[in-house]
């Protein structure tokens, strides 16, 4: 084949050569067009099984996830304040009810304040908040010790749950009613905060 | 030559490049080295010029391929040129030189045909014949009379010592006709052929395109179909992870009550606070003691302060006989009650 193709004048060499060169180019096109068809369609098929797979999981279980959906859903109620209700509103409805703790429970209420953190104005690093908003109530109340112990016990039987995030206690006079008793006051200023689910 | 002169790429003058790759599809096409003509057409009958009146017409109906007839030695000039390879591209030039410079009759009475017969040592030799026009006209006459009739296509041409010449511009229209249809012929079943192995080569693509088209089907179906369980399973993972996200939030704030019933009962009656501040985990006691140093030291045992610190020395109070201190602890973490 060499021998005959070495005898043949230098132009039809050429145009052989040349014949020949795309005819394998054609071939080599064909196959690679083939192979890329092949491993894009076994890539879609083996993207696709496991969706299908996890999608007729799904249906499979669906009494299962709904159930649970329901649970966790039950258990986000206990945990933070509804996404459906407005932040202010519910930040307001938590302050009213912290007041109303405070005043049953014998303390005094001087001052309060709330401040409600949306997950874009947080900057503290804290995951609850790209999640969550937070609404904090600062709270400056006057009562004596046993006021306060119940004040906390309140906080820590509310639902949706709240966190005491700062306290700060001082004495704030001493008064001698009588000869035998002595009662106690405080000054405390503390910081309570809840989460609502954010939207 | 104009029109080739015209070709041309960025000053580059193409038609040279032009010339040669006809050359180069005529030489496969009609030359004798690649075979394609030996190959595909049939057999070329060669008979004289004096042997056509001898045949009967029943012998000459009995084949249809081609005839080259014949033109007489003695009515034929022969001559031989030698030419550069690479200077084939101007073989039809030359050939005409060659001719006019060596025809014996005028211009418009001279006919030729020409052939190379050898393309060693990079050079061509071509054999050329030189026919008087008279003899050709007379030649190709006498051959259709004959011919024709039996519908033999035909041509004229001569021996010259190495090989048997054409006669150009007296070769029947319809010679070639055979051999070009079994090239095509060819060409075609060489293409089925191709288009055959390509199919087959196509069919797992196609087999694949068409499970993939299935998948397709069956993912939006069921896509479709799944619709609001995959809702209420992204509403799972959503409140699980919001669950997840709010018990470590209040798993990192404990509850103080506990700790300040701890920090009263481990303080002594003889200590005053007079003020306890508690952020996160980090406890600042502020008070009067008769010994604070004994006080810091009781907070210790405990065991439930880490880093018990005094940020500011213990300082005596002169009015309440008892020393001022601050002192500032960490919350050991899993006493939180």
């Amino acid at each position: 084949m060499k021998a005959w193709f070495d005898q043949l004048p230098t132009e039809a060499r050429w145009v052989i050569g040349a014949a020949l060169a795309s005819f394998a180019a054609a071939v080599l096109a064909l196959l690679v067009e083939v192979t890329a068809i092949l491993i894009d369609s076994a890539q879609d098929i083996g993207r696709h099984k496991p969706r299908i797979a996890r999608m007729l999981g799904y249906e499979t279980t669906a009494q299962e996830l709904q159930t649970a959906a329901r649970e966790f859903e039950h258990a986000l109620d206990g945990l933070a304040y509804p996404g459906s209700e407005d932040a202010n509103a519910a930040g307001a409805r938590l302050q009213q009810t912290l007041r109303g703790f405070a005043e049953d429970a014998g303390l005094t209420v001087v001052g309060s304040q709330l401040a409600v953190l949306t997950p874009e104005g947080a900057d503290n690093g804290d995951e609850a908040k790209e999640l969550f908003d937070q609404l904090a109530v600062d709270l400056s109340l006057d009562g004596p010790p046993i006021a306060l112990d119940a004040f906390l016990v309140a906080i820590s039987q509310h639902a949706p749950a709240l966190a005491t995030v700062s306290v700060d206690i001082q004495r704030k006079r001493w008064s001698r009613r009588d000869a035998d008793a002595k009662f106690e006051f405080l000054t405390v200023r503390l910081r309570v905060v809840a989460l609502r689910v954010a939207i | 030559m104009s029109d080739m002169n015209q070709l041309n790429l960025f000053g580059f003058d193409l038609g040279g490049v032009y010339r040669r790759i006809r050359l180069g599809v005529e030489q496969v096409l009609w030359g004798d080295e690649v075979g394609l003509r030996a190959w595909f057409s049939p057999p070329l009958e060669h008979l004289r010029l004096d042997e056509l009146d001898s045949l009967d017409d029943a012998s000459l109906r009995q084949s249809a391929g081609c005839i080259q007839v014949l033109v007489p030695d003695a009515q034929v000039l022969v001559t031989q040129m030698t030419l550069p390879s690479n200077a084939e591209i101007f073989l039809e030039e030359a050939v005409r030189a060659h001719v006019v410079s060596h025809s014996p009759f005028a211009d418009e009475e001279t006919c030729w045909g020409s052939k190379i017969v050898d393309r060693a040592g990079g050079s061509l030799a071509i054999d050329i014949i030189i026919v008087s026009r008279r003899t050709a006209e007379e030649a190709a006459s006498h051959a259709a009379n004959v011919l024709r009739s039996c519908g033999r296509p035909f041509g004229l041409s001569a021996k010259s010592d190495r090989a048997c010449v054409a006669l150009d511009g007296y070769q029947d229209p319809d010679i070639d006709k055979p051999y070009l249809a079994s090239l095509k012929q060819f060409a075609v079943r060489f293409a089925a052929g191709l288009s055959g192995i390509a199919f087959l080569a196509m069919i797992p693509a196609i087999w694949f395109l068409q499970t993939e088209q299935q998948y397709n089907e069956l993912l939006r179906e069921t896509t479709q179909r799944s619709k609001e369980i995959v809702k209420v399973r992204e509403a799972l993972v959503t409140a699980q992870s919001r669950v997840s996200e709010a018990e470590d939030f209040f798993a990192a704030h404990e509850s103080y009550r506990p700790w300040l019933h701890r920090v009263a009962s481990a303080t002594p009656d003889s200590v005053y606070l007079n003020r306890l501040a508690l952020e996160n985990d980090l406890l600042t006691v502020t008070g009067l003691a008769v010994n604070a140093a004994d006080y810091q030291a009781t907070m210790v045992e405990t065991g439930l302060f880490s880093e018990v610190t005094a940020p500011t020395a213990f300082t005596l109070d002169s009015r309440a006989q008892r020393e001022r201190f601050t002192l500032t602890m960490v919350l050991a973490p899993g006493d939180d009650g």
